[in-house]
């Protein structure tokens, strides 16, 4: 059997692993374990999967992972994401739809705070929908608002999915977090629109509310978010000036959310000891699932079908737009099944040698499926953020709605993939300005 | 009989992974800090963080992850499966599980054979730092993953289902939520 059909067969393996429900880590494994016994034979296998796992876990790089899940998990469990966004809701209240439009942009500055999307919305869901539920808002503008908005945290840095996409494709790390800025501020002002012009078109999608907020209080309120300008300043001017590491900026941010919870006095062990075990948790859930791909990378590498899929490129004069079609095409349909890491490093492998012989800049390429891979958060069957949204308002909310709310969204995201894709410079601008 | 041995063991390895979490981000901190303000390097930082803190957070959370069964699974498939049929297909699952940390553990222990003959050792600036003993804790995450694998799959068999005593754990750790 020439190594190419092996390559093919330990993809066909890989899938069924995925249907029957195997740890997506361990399929990639699994898979990756199985074809390097038939290519190389028993002992290689071991040796390899012993060391390239190992050494790879074993790396400054991906240590800003857990860095940046702890400072997501403090500022979520010492009420600091609630405290951001009480003061987001009494300063843009007046506007229409000003909840949801607040609720966007609380999750903005969360995202400044948290890598993950996930963990994102299902704290602004357990704080935002209720209070838009209580003002009369309709169910689906509420959740879709809030689901959405829980995507922002992959793009805005910090960012788990850039730092892992960096480490597999040797980019700089700070210039992929740098390059998710600009697109999550043009996604957050493409939904805050989207917010506005439908309420303006239709009010009774979100009553105006008539909250009366003094200066004194908005002051106080903004004044008790404090930490997350400080996070902001702290991991963006760290990772432009090149004089911090990610890693570094990542134990930095952390710190503030603790020092923050402690001079709030919302500090407490407990919050300490479920910050850390979720951060943990996460973690080594993350990097088993690494782990698994960089065995199945190896596999894929010497059975040559990368090599094969770059020579089809080649023989099929495969160009730059043709392959952003076949990109959007697969990422749309993969992301309804798949969870956003695990679709990012299954799919690696297979589009690098395409990005390169096409010679795509890979930092942008990496705005580009870590946005796709974020929409597919929010796209049934599989959306996970539409589940977590669902499981933080309970069973008498009903899914179909969120599905429903959420599509509008949808709309707004297809506006900013056309514009990234058609302008290079929305991602690659402050990565060319920031040091080396 | 194995349930008694791998619930305690499973809030061992949660507090030594823990552990690692909090001094990792106390060492970093304290580097930025030292060489921000005051132009001081704390030497051996990356090797200690990448080799020390961070294996031991990770290998020890893979078991810690699979014991509460939190791994990250695509559902759509198999939850489209009849009952009896997606027992089978739950049970072959936590047998591809059982395989792939079989093969994982050996691979590590082969691994950590030869880096122990060695005293393996990485430069720290300052110093070299023996590193090898972290090999064996990545032996010891995966290994006892494996066990739970092998537990899983037992349950399976016998039962049709997965134990409780993960979910019990999970409970009375949403009960802490705020």
């Amino acid at each position: 059997m020439t190594p190419e059909m092996i390559g093919l067969y330990g993809g066909v393996l890989l899938l069924v692993l995925l249907a029957i429900r195997a740890p997506i880590g361990v399929a990639l494994g699994l898979s990756g374990v199985a074809g390097l016994f038939a290519l190389r034979g028993v002992t290689a296998t071991f040796s390899a999967v012993g060391s390239i796992t190992y050494d790879f876990i074993a790396n400054w790089e991906l240590t800003s992972v857990p860095m940046f899940l702890l400072m997501g998990a403090v500022v979520y469990h010492s009420g600091l994401a609630t405290s951001l966004f009480r003061a987001a809701r009494a300063w843009l209240s007046f506007l229409p739809g000003g909840l949801a439009i607040s609720t966007n942009l609380a999750s903005a500055g969360f995202a400044a705070a948290s890598g993950s999307s996930v963990a994102m919305t299902g704290a602004m869901a357990r704080l935002a929908i209720p209070e838009m539920l209580r003002a009369g808002y309709e169910k689906g503008l509420a959740a879709g608002s809030v689901a959405s908005a829980g995507t922002l945290g992959a793009l805005i840095p910090p960012s788990i999915p850039f730092i892992i996409y960096g480490v597999f494709v040797q980019e700089s790390i700070g210039k992929l977090l740098l390059a998710g800025l600009l697109p999550g501020l043009l996604t957050m002002f493409c939904y805050s629109v989207l917010i506005l012009v439908r309420v303006k078109l239709k009010p009774e999608l979100a009553p105006r509310t008539h909250d009366q907020v003094e200066m004194k209080e908005k002051l106080r309120l903004l004044a008790r978010a404090w930490p997350i300008p400080v996070m902001v300043l702290g991991v963006v001017g760290g990772l432009y000036s090149g004089s911090v590491t990610a890693t570094e900026t990542g134990a930095f941010g952390a710190g503030v959310a603790i020092i923050a919870s402690i001079a709030d006095r919302s500090f407490s062990w407990r919050m300490f000891r479920n910050s850390i075990l979720e951060t943990l948790r996460m973690t080594s859930a993350i990097f088993l699932i690494a782990m698994g791909a960089v065995i199945f990378t190896r596999f894929l590498t010497l059975s040559h079908v990368t090599v094969l899929i770059g020579t089809l490129v080649s023989d099929y004069s495969l160009s730059l737009p043709v392959f952003l079609v076949f990109v959007s095409i697969f990422f749309l349909i993969l992301g309804m099944f798949l969870d956003p890491v695990g679709l990012m490093l299954i799919s690696l492998p297979i589009l690098q040698p395409i990005t390169s012989r096409l010679g795509v800049d890979m930092i942008w390429f990496g705005v580009i499926m870590v946005k796709y891979i974020e929409i597919g958060l929010l796209t049934p069957p599989i959306g996970l953020n539409l589940f977590v949204t669902s499981a933080a308002l309970g069973r008498e909310f009903p899914f179909e709605r969120i599905v429903k709310g959420t599509a509008w969204f949808l709309c707004a995201e297809a506006v900013v993939m056309i514009l990234i894709m058609s302008f290079p410079q929305i991602s690659l601008f402050i990565p060319g300005l920031s040091g080396p | 009989m194995i349930n008694q041995i791998l619930r305690p063991l499973s809030g061992l390895f949660e507090l030594l992974a823990g552990l690692a979490t909090t001094l990792m981000m106390m060492h970093i901190l304290a580097g930025v800090i030292l060489r921000v303000v005051f132009d001081v390097s704390l030497l051996g930082t990356v090797a200690i963080v990448s080799y020390f803190y961070m294996v031991t957070m990770v290998f020890a959370g893979i078991f810690v992850v699979s014991w509460r069964q939190e791994h990250i699974r695509v559902d759509i498939v198999a939850e489209l499966l009849p009952v009896p049929l997606r027992r089978i297909t739950d049970s072959m699952a936590e047998l591809a599980s059982l395989v792939f940390f079989f093969i994982f553990t050996y691979g590590l222990t082969y691994s950590a054979l030869q880096k122990t003959a060695v005293h393996e050792r990485v430069d720290a600036v300052f110093s070299y730092l023996t590193v090898w003993p972290l090999r064996w804790v990545a032996v010891a995450g995966v290994g006892l993953a494996m066990l739970v694998s092998l537990w899983h799959l037992y349950h399976l068999v016998i039962n049709g289902q997965l134990p409780a005593a993960a979910r019990e754990d999970r409970a009375d750790d949403q009960e802490l939520q705020p």
